[in-house]
């Protein structure tokens, strides 16, 4: 069952649009849920909220281009891109730890030179 | 450069032997077109290839020019014969299925233009590496190409590297065994040892340790009562015992970063069948050029003799040398007689020859050197060492996550914890997991955690404490080692000695693993022994002893490293009591 899911998550990377993918994420998500991997559906789902809001970025501000796909390069690259309210919306969404949200700042401050804001911080 | 990408094998004959029936199978499958041809390869097979013959050898045959194999590039000469060599893979086979078609489209667009072009029409060969499989024809079938091409199949086995190790060459073979249940790569390796047989004449002994040892075995023996068994007898068994280790027994040695020259040059460079591709200023030529392949094999003695030891002591050696040779030189001011300066100048080759491979060593260290000099790099070597003995440096890995340190690194400091500490609490294994998820992105690696935890690599306590009785038993972990004048195994990585080859150090004593039986227990797989009789002259009084010693081979399935490969090397040298000859599926690391 748990290779249906996986199956499922293949497929949905194939798809040419974010829109086309979810619902095949979701039914992944399903079938995780009903062979008690509790990690796995929480993890698919994590990544349905992540995409979601990924298009939504896309749309408002469309100058951002985001490369790579992950949590933590999506926060770097909002912070290069002065969006501080879009990031900390991130980090509630996907309680990202404090940890590693330093480091994430340090280094994006950094990129962007924004030396004040890294003495401040 | 004047030296061979092939390996010289001048003291083994069978292996040269096996060498060049590799060789004249390659060449019929060349000849079987007539005419001027081209090659198409799957890129995974011209490093093999090149280990076969030289390219000069080929284009005798005819061959026009070799192409790749890939995903976009469709097809275009103006040859006529196309000759496809590719492993039994559904993907590649689709690719060239599709190349077919498109060429066969365009012909007949041309041909429904101008009738008499019809001898214009290209044909086709595909061969597959080692045999044919039903789901590629199948597959060939449903482009609808198979009725219109010749297939056929290139038994390519063991491929000899130095002339004591030789390789498959086929990837995945661990993760298709024991992830994804396809055991095609173990029948694969039976046949490589039934080839060896007829070489080398019958394996009187054969141990092994692990599920995949034991199918192996059984698998050989069977194709053995299968052939008519007395057919092999005239031949003196020159190999004594056979030694067959499943990766999966040892998944502890290959998550470490190994510690000797040929095996940091493999982490760092990445060595593809004895090639490395190098930056053109480390071979002495213009910067910024295209990388150069460079061969790294015995060919070079000055390689032959550092490339086992360990990176530590290099650079002392490396130094000597340097001088060794600034006064082999001077002394062509000492040449008084003309015979004298006649000698000097019979030299000068192979002086030249030492100088030029002096320094693209000595570059290449450097390069090495920079990079085992970094903090981060020490401290990785640190926390490996920490985890063998027993410590669960957590914060540190947390740490590599939060820096975005290659994700490879981190995998194999987790892998490497829940092997010595029997997995990571619930609490942090979903810590962990989640960190990696986000930090490095669900699409890139999900599956791939999935996948390390079906292989039991990554896994949640499950209270097998079996770390710190194996580290006692096979004396996995050495203290005050003496990397300039090493005793133990252990130089290979500053103190871990790799358990597969303290196994097969085991297995070369009397009574053996029998002693070790309970420790054996703790590993996964069963151990076994078994004998096998050779028809006529039976018993083991027969085999053939080089230099008055007996020669395992020891077949690695799943994988070999560097590291592991000079291990077993100084066991021949040192303590052993034997010769050996190392067999494996593939030459890895930690990161493939």
């Amino acid at each position: 069952f748990n290779d249906q899911a996986a199956v499922n998550i293949i497929r949905a990377y194939k798809q040419p649009t974010i829109e086309r993918a979810i619902p095949l994420l979701s039914w992944a998500k399903k079938q995780y849920e009903q062979n008690n991997f509790a990690f796995h559906a929480k993890s698919v789902e994590d990544e349905v909220k992540f995409l979601k809001f990924y298009s939504e970025l896309q749309k408002a501000c469309p100058e951002i281009s985001v490369l790579g796909t992950s949590v933590s390069e999506l926060l770097h690259t909002l912070i290069v891109n002065d969006q501080p309210k879009k990031a900390k919306k991130v980090i509630e969404l996907f309680n990202v730890p404090d940890q590693r949200y330093y480091w994430i700042n340090i280094n994006a401050l950094a990129e962007k030179g924004d030396w004040h804001a890294l003495l401040a911080f | 450069m004047a030296t061979s990408m092939i390996p010289n094998l001048a003291d083994s004959e069978n292996l040269q032997a096996l060498r060049d029936h590799a060789r004249s199978l390659l060449f019929e499958v060349v000849q079987s077109m007539s005419g001027k041809k081209v090659l198409v390869l799957d890129p995974a097979l011209t490093g093999p290839f090149s280990l076969i013959c030289e390219w000069s050898q080929l284009r005798e045959l005819g061959v026009e020019k070799v192409y790749h194999l890939s995903p976009i590039g469709s097809l275009e000469t103006p040859v006529k014969n196309v000759l496809y060599i590719i492993r039994p893979r559904m993907s590649l086979t689709r690719m060239l299925a599709q190349q077919i078609r498109k060429v066969r489209k365009e012909e007949q667009e041309k041909e429904s233009r101008d009738p008499s072009r019809r001898d214009a029409v290209k044909s086709f060969s595909v061969f597959f590496v080692p045999r044919r499989t039903l789901i590629c024809e199948h597959v060939l079938e449903e482009c609808g190409v198979l009725g219109d091409i010749t297939v056929g199949e290139y038994k390519l086995d063991l491929i000899p590297f130095e002339s004591d190790v030789m390789s498959l060459e086929m990837e995945g073979v661990y993760r298709e065994c024991h992830l994804d249940g396809d055991r095609s790569g173990l029948f694969y390796v039976a046949q490589s040892l039934m080839r060896l047989q007829t070489l080398f004449g019958v394996i009187p002994n054969i141990k092994g340790k692990g599920v995949c040892a034991r199918l192996v075995a059984d698998n050989m023996i069977r194709m053995r009562r299968e052939l008519n068994v007395g057919a092999d007898a005239s031949i003196p068994s020159e190999i004594d015992t056979l030694v067959l280790i499943d990766r999966a027994v040892d998944t502890f040695t290959p998550f470490l970063t190994q510690l000797t020259y040929e095996g940091l040059i493999d982490e760092i460079f990445k060595i593809r069948c004895s090639k490395i591709d190098l930056d053109p200023e480390i071979v002495g030529k213009d910067a910024g050029g295209p990388k150069v392949a460079h061969p790294l094999n015995n060919n070079d003695s000055l390689y032959a003799e550092i490339r086992d030891l360990n990176f530590g002591v290099l650079s002392a050696i490396l130094n000597a040398r340097a001088k060794q040779l600034q006064e082999t030189y001077d002394k062509r001011h000492d040449a008084k007689t003309v015979s004298e300066i006649k000698d000097f100048v019979k030299q000068l080759n192979t002086l030249e020859l030492e100088r030029k491979s002096l320094g693209i060593h000595i570059r290449i260290a450097e390069k090495i050197s920079e990079i085992t000099r970094t903090q981060a790099f020490m401290q990785q070597i640190r926390t490996e060492q920490e985890i063998l003995a027993g410590g669960e440096p957590l914060d540190y890995i947390e740490e590599c996550i939060n820096k975005q340190e290659p994700l490879e690194k981190v995998l194999r400091l987790l892998c490497l914890l829940c092997a010595t500490s029997g997995g990571l609490k619930q609490k942090h294994f979903d810590f962990f997991r989640r960190e990696i998820l986000q930090t490095y992105g669900f699409q890139q690696i999900f599956l791939t955690l999935d996948n390390l935890e079906k292989l039991g690599l990554l896994r949640k306590d499950d209270s097998n404490k079996s770390w710190q009785k194996l580290r006692k038993a096979f004396n996995l972990v050495v203290d005050d080692l003496n990397e300039h004048k090493p005793e133990d195994i252990a130089y290979t990585f500053s103190g871990y000695a790799p358990l597969s080859v303290r196994l097969i150090a085991a297995a070369a004593k009397p009574n053996g693993w029998r002693a070790l039986e309970d420790s054996l227990k703790l590993l996964p797989g069963p151990a076994f022994e078994e004998t096998q009789t050779s028809g006529a002259n039976s018993g083991s009084g027969n085999v053939v002893r080089k230099g008055g010693r007996p020669t395992t081979l020891v077949y690695f399935i799943g994988g070999v490293t560097y590291a592991e490969i000079a291990a077993i090397r100084f066991l021949e040298k040192h303590d052993s009591s034997c010769n050996y000859l190392i067999g494996t599926t593939k030459i890895i690391t930690g990161d493939t």
